[in-house]
């Protein structure tokens, strides 16, 4: 297992049972999905929909979970609360704008990964 | 239940979440597993399917990216009103204390935070239910056998009581009918009879004897 600064691959590695398909096919998965969420929550914010908001991060929370980013599980919890509440959505942007620049880096970090599972 | 392995439905928007459990339950090789990303889909499947769900696993907040979409509760509702005769497991992402009640208030079986120990905490549910499930399909069996003998036994006391007391119950016997006694007793005399045959047969064979006597004679008279 390399050594990462943004993800831990402990639990998907618990998860999987020794199968490397399935972490092929769980790194692949988040890698399309957390993207798509992402723009999915700037469209909902844009347009003020912030329960729509707070359910797109309320996805995000358990796909970081898998790939052992406990930060950003706390951020899009955060995301989560204020915007299924509707509450003190003004701090809700700069969160989302958090979240978007960790996943970047993160993003190097798993493709590698999941190179490294592809090749093995 | 027909089968001893344990159908379990999961349902969940989440792919990420729906794959990791189906994966992990569909390691205990005695469960049979489908997956369903909306509960509309799981509903319609289980409805109109030969072969119910024994256990659905429900995500609570299905309907956090689609409003359009039916939530877990309400989905969990219709389980219960349709009489489906299968358990529900909630799943929540969060816990929070109003999703656990309202959960167990309409009849779910267990409420499951999606933490760490979720995919273990749902597979020891599982196989309670289906434990409970074989005990109750049984039971039933047993109370059906019971209940069939009981009718069968009364049956039977009824009938040779009612006999006992009048033997004329069941009506008399028809004037036409046949005299088994009578034919009885005439098939014993035609035996008595038959004990002279031997009888009957020298006599014959004596006639038999004159007859070919005759046609020597004649035969020796026409030479």
């Amino acid at each position: 297992m390399g050594d990462y600064s943004y993800i831990d691959m402990s639990y998907l590695e618990e998860l999987a049972l020794g199968s490397n398909e399935f972490k092929i096919e769980m790194l692949e998965s988040f890698l399309k999905s957390t993207p798509e969420s992402i723009a999915s929550m700037k469209g909902a914010m844009e347009i003020g929909d912030w329960k729509v908001v707070g359910g797109h991060a309320h996805k995000m929370k358990t796909s970081f979970s898998f790939v052992g980013m406990e930060n950003m599980v706390q951020l899009s919890k955060k995301i989560q609360d204020l915007g299924l509440a509707e509450e003190n959505i003004a701090e809700i942007p700069e969160m989302i704008s958090e979240l978007e620049s960790t996943y970047l880096k993160a993003e190097e970090e798993l493709k590698e990964e999941l190179n490294k599972l592809q090749n093995a | 239940m027909a089968s001893k392995r344990t159908l379990v439905y999961l349902v969940d928007d989440d792919d990420m979440y729906l794959k990791t459990a189906v994966h992990t339950l569909s390691q205990n090789r005695s469960f049979d597993i489908k997956s369903f990303t909306s509960g509309e889909k799981a509903l319609a499947s289980a409805k109109k399917a030969k072969r119910k769900p024994n256990v659905i696993v429900l995500d609570y907040f299905l309907n956090t990216e689609e409003s359009s979409a039916i939530s877990g509760l309400e989905i969990l509702k219709q389980v219960k009103q349709e009489k489906l005769d299968c358990e529900v497991i909630m799943l929540s992402g969060q816990e929070n204390i109003d999703v656990a009640v309202n959960s167990v208030k309409y009849g779910a079986y267990d409420y499951v935070v999606k933490n760490k120990s979720a995919f273990i905490r749902v597979q020891n549910d599982i196989k309670r239910i289906a434990k409970q499930q074989i005990k109750d399909a049984e039971a039933s069996k047993l109370r059906k056998f019971v209940m069939i003998l009981s009718v069968m036994i009364g049956v039977a006391v009824f009938v040779a009581v009612s006999f006992v007391i009048d033997p004329t119950f069941y009506g008399t016997w028809p004037e036409n009918a046949p005299d088994f006694e009578q034919n009885a007793k005439d098939k014993a005399q035609t035996i008595q009879v038959d004990d002279t045959a031997p009888a009957a047969t020298d006599s014959t064979s004596a006639e038999h004897d004159e007859a070919e006597e005759i046609i020597h004679i004649q035969n020796a008279v026409g030479r």
